[in-house]
């Protein structure tokens, strides 16, 4: 009587599961396969990778937070400060000092960029946890981060030494490799710890025996943590990088 | 047969090369992580006024190195799966 009632609830949730996430994934390697590899959705005429609205989403969310805050909470801000206004003071001015302590001059510049880089980095991955594609599982997206950062690397070396000096730097040729390959590095470094937490939450979501409490508990390994730890590297990366370039 | 023998030989030869990857890359990310960390608390016991600048070169140290290992684990699940 208990077992055939027992099977039963199971089935049932089964059932569900089935109904609710696709029940599709037959092995785990589809699983794998469709992590890596998304079906294309259309965005107008073109086809595009569905991380795509992801970064469109967390765009719109950091913009929207950013004018809230600007509007309704910073002509409150008070001398002494409490609760939301220390985390934000907080938050920013470790940014600023970071990039202050790395490049000098250029801070007023490098660290809202930094502090912007990483909430990007940190958002995009934790929409992981709302069941989104999250926006550093395409290549696309690094290396468009990656090429930010090179960019920004070059801007403050030109203003610092104009283009005669930092055209001097590359007399000796091996510095043309080592600065070509920093977007690559920053880049892949971030496409291949997102991907692989990302690839890892599928492969628990895939097998229903697994899919109901772990994934709760895996979830801060597999995208918690990675989304912190790779926007503090990349923030700290691109400090030093441009603290070399400006030096 | 032979061919099913076969095919089923190279399934396990894929295995076999991700588990040697996560090894061997997991055996180099730990030494490298052991190094740095004992050389950082020697530090940190010889100049407990620095402790703040050690940790944080330390922390960027040990993210370099958990990326290899990382990067392998990607790698093994790749050829698992894919």
């Amino acid at each position: 009587m208990f077992e055939a009632l027992s099977s039963k609830f199971t089935d049932f949730w089964v059932e569900q599961y089935r109904d609710a996430f696709g029940g599709g994934m037959s092995s785990l390697g589809d699983a794998v396969r469709e992590a890596i590899n998304p079906e294309l959705v259309k965005l107008g005429a073109i086809e595009v990778d569905p991380a795509i609205f992801t970064a469109f989403g967390v765009t719109v969310v950091i913009i929207l937070a950013a004018l809230i805050i600007r509007i309704l909470v910073i002509p409150r801000f008070k001398k002494y400060p409490r609760g939301l206004q220390l985390m934000l003071e907080s938050i920013v001015s470790y940014f600023d000092k970071s990039a202050e302590h790395a490049v000098h001059r250029h801070a007023s510049f490098v660290g809202p960029y930094t502090f912007t880089a990483a909430l990007f980095i940190s958002l995009g991955t934790l929409a992981e946890l709302l069941g989104l594609r999250p926006s550093f599982a395409s290549v696309n997206t690094c290396f468009a981060m990656g090429l930010t950062t090179f960019l920004v690397i070059n801007i403050c070396g030109i203003g610092e030494k104009k283009i005669g000096g930092r055209l001097k730097r590359y007399l000796n040729p091996i510095h043309l490799i080592t600065d070509l390959s920093v977007p690559l590095s920053l880049s892949l470094r971030l496409f291949g710890a997102i991907l692989s937490g990302f690839i890892i939450a599928e492969l628990l979501y895939a097998v229903i025996a697994l899919s109901f409490v772990l994934p709760a508990a895996a979830a801060v390994i597999t995208t918690i943590v990675h989304a912190f730890l790779q926007a503090y590297l990349f923030a700290t990366l691109t400090n030093i990088f441009v603290g070399e370039a400006v030096e | 047969m032979l061919s099913y023998l076969l095919l089923s030989a190279i399934e396990g030869l894929g295995s076999i090369s991700a588990a040697i990857v996560v090894g061997l890359t997991g055996f180099g990310a730990a030494m490298g992580m052991g190094m740095s960390v004992s050389k950082s608390v020697d530090a940190i016991g010889r100049q407990p006024e620095a402790d703040g600048k050690i940790r944080t070169t330390l922390m960027i140290g040990l993210a370099f190195m958990e990326t290899l290992a990382i990067y392998s684990l990607l790698v093994a699940i790749l050829i698992m799966f894919v």
